[in-house]
């Protein structure tokens, strides 16, 4: 297909001995919400964090619109955005000041920074805390302002790991709804989750890992019905058994 | 490096205005610090340690070594601030995933290492005026080859810096940074001696200190602020300096990238 934003390649990851991904090779399709997800350990965070150019794969390449992100990384990395898991935004600065060093290092005007920081911060409900620093906000509102940065430089991709983990479930809902907000802007989101209603309600597909490997890369409601089943966690329990077993 | 420069140049720029707007919060509350513990050492040892046979310039010696090692100083704090981000929050790991090269985030953080390092240097040449008002001429002074020093071994301190986080990893291992790394290179990097003296002691043991980084900023500070004939040429102190500075570089890129795998 000729939207396939980003071509994942036989990628393997070895830390030591272990093996994190053992050769995973998928298409991300623009504009779509693509669930990566799998039980702790299942190689979720390796696979978004490659992605995102944190940490560089041992085996493999990716291909962002047929050209290997490793040819030109600086370049990918201006169609990126990454929200990790934990939130690392800097503390010894304010949040707005978080976002403005953000835009700058990306090669915005003040006057485009204080546009997108204008429209993030009205999209996402921000404003109180704009002149605070990062360690006085509550985990919802941490995983905002990680967004937010995410999304300042208005990138084609955005990969959010673990976005809402530990968070009130009306919380949750909030950053649901912004989600797909993002999909409607057009832009392509890898959520990388263990929630599986999560998954359900926002992916347009869903890529389950075990052991770091893909077991199977479909829609929702394709692979409710090619099982039989009435929600994703029952497919999900199907397919990757109870790890606990493996023990 | 090079071209890591040159292409990104304006991220890196960007960078060390933001280190700097983090540093600006914290460098009155450092020069305090700075004039509190110069200023004790100073007057032990320019006025008090004088009745126990030290020699009456010596103040003044010891003023330009602390003029040299005030970078040194602030390797600990710095470098702990570091290695706690690494293992909690990881904010380096944002700015890895910039459109830069991981070079371009270390160098900047060297650089506004180096800046901070530097305000700071000079910050200190006033107190030292102030308690050798006669003894410390600033006449004497050769500003190019203090500039030039002072530039080079904050540039020195701030690679060291990064060398350290990278090999320390992890606060629990923070306690060995002082005992380690920052002690032996101070107290054997001609602080309180110059190397003519170590070489009329032991001539093995002088060569064997010129492998010593430090050795070289307080030799050439010493022969920048006090003209004094008895340091080591202040060419090869520039040289001694500019070889550490690269062959540091290399290791502490080396050791950083093993330690946070970035691409």
């Amino acid at each position: 297909m000729n939207n396939v934003l980003l071509r994942i390649k036989n990628i393997k990851k070895r830390y030591g001995t272990k093996e994190a991904l053992k050769g995973v090779s998928l298409d991300i399709y623009k504009g779509e919400i693509l669930g990566l997800l799998g039980v702790n350990g299942a190689g979720k965070t390796t696979l978004s964090s490659i992605i995102a150019t944190l940490h560089p794969p041992t085996e493999g390449d990716i291909e962002c619109e047929g050209v290997s992100i490793y040819d030109d990384i600086a370049t990918y990395r201006y169609k990126i955005g990454f929200c990790p898991q934990k939130p690392n935004l800097d503390p010894a600065l304010t949040l707005e000041q978080n976002l403005r060093f953000s835009g700058s290092y990306y090669g915005m005007t003040d006057a485009e920074i204080t546009q997108r920081l204008n429209f993030l911060i009205s999209q996402l409900g921000l404003q109180e805390y704009l002149h605070q620093k990062a360690n006085v906000l509550s985990g919802g509102y941490k995983q905002r302002f990680m967004i937010a940065r995410a999304l300042m430089h208005n990138p084609q991709l955005v990969i959010l790991d673990e976005p809402t983990v530990g968070l009130d479930p009306h919380i949750r809902r909030q950053l649901w709804q912004q989600i797909r907000d993002l999909k409607e802007l057009g832009v392509t989101v890898i959520l990388t989750t263990h929630y599986l209603d999560e998954a359900e309600q926002l992916s347009d597909r869903v890529c389950v890992l075990d052991k770091g490997l893909i077991k199977l890369v479909d829609t929702p409601d394709k692979l409710k019905a090619d099982f039989k089943m009435e929600n994703l966690e029952d497919v999900f329990i199907a397919l990757v058994g109870n790890p606990s077993n493996d023990a | 490096m090079h071209n890591n420069i040159v292409r990104f140049k304006d991220i890196f720029c960007k960078l060390v205005a933001t280190n700097l707007c983090i540093a600006r919060e914290h460098i009155f509350s450092q020069i305090i610090n700075l004039y509190i513990w110069t200023s004790c050492t100073l007057i032990i040892m320019g006025y008090i340690m004088q009745n126990f046979g030290l020699a009456t310039n010596y103040g003044c010696f010891q003023f330009a070594s602390i003029v040299g090692v005030v970078g040194l100083f602030e390797v600990y704090n710095t470098a702990a601030k570091n290695i706690m981000d690494i293992d909690n929050d990881r904010t380096i790991s944002y700015y890895l995933t910039l459109p830069a090269r991981p070079a371009t985030v270390l160098l900047a953080t060297v650089c506004s290492y180096a800046i901070v390092g530097l305000l700071l240097t000079i910050a200190v040449l006033p107190l030292g005026k102030l308690l050798f008002y006669n003894s410390f001429n600033f006449a004497q002074v050769s500003w190019f080859t203090f500039v030039i020093t002072a530039v080079l071994a904050n540039i020195f301190f701030g690679i060291f810096m990064i060398a350290v986080v990278a090999q320390v990893g992890t606060i629990s291992k923070m306690r060995n940074v002082w005992s380690r790394f920052i002690w032996p290179l101070w107290v054997l990097g001609c602080y309180q001696f110059s190397w003519k003296a170590v070489y009329a002691v032991s001539a093995p043991f002088a060569y064997l200190l010129l492998c010593n980084p430090v050795l070289y900023v307080m030799e050439g500070m010493r022969g920048a602020l006090l003209s004094n004939p008895d340091c080591l040429p202040w060419g090869l102190c520039v040289v001694g300096l500019c070889f550490f500075i690269v062959v540091g570089w290399h290791y502490a890129y080396y050791k950083m990238q093993r330690l946070l795998d970035f691409v």
